[in-house]
């Protein structure tokens, strides 16, 4: 009969009746775990949101970026977009062409911002969508320079129009460097001349293999003419700021969960001494051992995870009044789950006491 | 079930010498049989062991002739829950919850459906007439109620044998008329019923006695 469907409405019927009856050790208990789920959110929750926070500037400063310098002479055209964008580890390719300063043609200012040629793996990173021969577009940066804060007008080049300005674009972090950044958007089989390719890898530990195999990739006709940096202090400050908080996040959760454990075995035990003559009369009347851990471990699983719910909510609530920055979804249900585990788990051997009550010693009256 | 008792049972606690030594008793289908005797002559123990609470230090508890206090923990377990009801001393009922989870707690350890068993439980109420509203809490009824309410659950599940120790001792005698009488109807409808008691009146009531 035990472990069907009907078995275990009843197990936990009687675990949730138990949890209802015995209301001043479920209320301990529900303050225990759920102070501790708190502690965890606002402990290392907030050093694993500082940690987020912290890396998401790090790869803002451009961890990820590789950039290629060619000169003219290296022989390096737009092609080159298509065979760098077959490296798995790339998200994202552009290849710029040379810097040409442009004036606002339609004011006729004097004021010059640099206009390049662009062919990219995906322009709607840069929030450019559907863009056509002679256009260019612009950031505010560029547009506030050149005095064209509606967006319109054009672009001229020792008297020459170069290009009408169609649009507004975003400047990702990575190509920050570029500012004011106004670009004239190529056809992908353009054969153009590459001045400066920029090359993004999907996560900052990926900038060594992506540094080489671009280097390996761009095949120009005269090496000597082509430079490829990357940013390796800015990745290694990365690991080395990952490997740090991450770590002390890691061990500052370990430890309160065995805290936590330990805190509600105790709390248990001592509960399960109060009510051995309870355990000893269940036993007595036909209770398995098993049936007693099932119940004890079932009823601190219920109460457990009730309480790292109202923790939880009250450590996100707390943080979000005080404005700090929010450990990541993943983090909060990885440390409810955890909490409700470990005390869970802390209610393991008392259980197992408990389940070992005699009947004999726990029943008679002498 | 046709039998149930014990052969040449013998049980002392660790190293102390034997306090029951080659006790044999029998209890048939329909029979209600008193364990008597001076205190501190092991009945209680005895009972104890006949409800497979206990290991025995030689012999065996026999139900049909089966030996089965050899039985494994969960196996003793099972019988207790589904063939064997015990009546404690002191009642024994757990104070947090009503009369009725009380009663019907055994649902839970034996293959029983908990709202056949509420009804059962509704008679049995009436019939021992304890007259106390279901949803009450052991602290809020008397000792001679918990008593007959330890007896509801003790019959609850319909156990092929009873044990029930020192049932009558707290009550009085009216109370204690209709415990016996409830033990009485049970042993007719084909149960053993094996009881521990000083109480005279029980003693009367019972098929035959086996002095300790």
């Amino acid at each position: 009969m035990t472990n069907t469907p009907g078995w275990w409405r009843k197990v936990l019927r009687e675990a949730l009746a138990m949890v209802l009856s015995q209301r001043v050790a479920s209320l301990l208990t529900l303050v225990l775990v759920g102070g501790m789920s708190a502690t965890v959110l606002l402990t290392a929750g907030r050093t694993a949101a500082a940690e987020r926070a912290i890396l998401s500037s790090i790869d803002d400063a451009g961890s990820r970026a590789v950039v290629v310098r060619a000169e003219p002479n290296a022989g390096l055209d737009m092609s080159v977009v298509g065979r760098l964008s077959r490296i798995e580890q790339v998200e994202w390719v552009g290849a710029f062409g040379a810097a040409r300063d442009a004036t606002n043609g339609s004011t006729g200012g004097d004021v010059s911002a640099a206009v390049r040629t662009l062919s990219a793996t995906n322009l709607a990173t840069l929030g450019i969508d559907h863009p056509a021969p002679g256009e260019c577009y612009a950031s505010p940066k560029a547009l506030n320079l050149l005095g064209m804060p509606d967006t319109t007008g054009y672009l001229v080049s020792d008297g020459t129009p170069v290009c009408g300005v169609s649009g507004r674009l975003v400047t990702p972090a990575f190509l920050a460097a570029f500012e004011p950044l106004i670009v004239a958007p190529l056809a992908p089989d353009s054969d153009d001349q590459v001045a400066v390719v920029v090359v993004l890898a999907r996560h900052p530990e990926q900038v060594a293999a992506v540094t080489s195999a671009t280097t390996a990739l761009i095949a120009p006709l005269d090496p000597a003419a082509v430079s490829v940096t990357a940013s390796p202090d800015i990745a290694r400050l990365r690991a080395l700021v990952q490997g740090q908080l991450g770590g002390f996040g890691r061990s500052l959760t370990l430890t309160l969960m065995a805290v936590l454990a330990a805190l509600v075995g105790a709390l248990l035990f001592g509960l399960v001494m109060i009510r051995r003559k309870d355990f000893g009369r269940r036993r007595a009347l036909g209770a398995t051992r098993s049936l007693i851990v099932t119940l004890v471990s079932a009823s601190t699983l219920m109460i457990s995870a009730v309480a790292s719910l109202l923790g939880g909510g009250v450590a996100l609530l707390t943080l979000s009044i005080g404005g700090e920055p929010q450990p990541g979804w993943e983090f909060v249900i990885a440390t409810l789950i955890l909490t409700t585990a470990a005390a869970t788990l802390g209610a393991v051997p008392p259980s197992i006491v408990a389940s070992r009550r005699d009947p004999l010693t726990e029943l008679r009256v002498p | 079930m046709i039998s149930f008792g014990c052969e040449r049972l013998a049980f002392g606690y660790e190293n102390l010498p034997s306090i029951l030594d080659g006790v044999s008793l029998t209890a048939q289908a329909g029979e209600l049989v008193a364990i008597t005797g001076a205190s501190g002559r092991g009945k209680s123990t005895l009972l104890y062991l006949l409800g497979l609470m206990l290991s025995p230090r030689a012999g065996a508890v026999l139900l049909d002739g089966k030996a089965v206090s050899g039985l494994r923990d969960a196996q003793r377990s099972a019988l207790r829950a589904q063939l064997l009801g015990f009546v404690f001393q002191d009642a024994a009922l757990d104070q947090t919850r009503t009369v009725m989870d009380n009663i019907t707690e055994v649902c839970l350890y034996g293959d029983l459906d908990r709202n056949k068993a509420q009804q059962r439980a509704q008679r049995l109420i009436d019939q021992l007439g304890v007259q106390v509203p279901a949803h009450r809490r052991p602290g809020q009824i008397s000792g001679g109620q918990a008593q007959r309410i330890a007896l509801c659950r003790a019959l609850v599940h319909d156990p092929a044998v009873l044990l029930a120790d020192e049932p009558t001792g707290n009550l009085d005698d009216s109370s204690a008329e209709g415990v016996i009488d409830a033990m009485r109807r049970h042993a007719e409808t084909g149960r053993a019923v094996i009881v521990v008691t000083h109480d005279p009146r029980l003693e009367q009531a019972c098929d035959r006695s086996v002095p300790l």
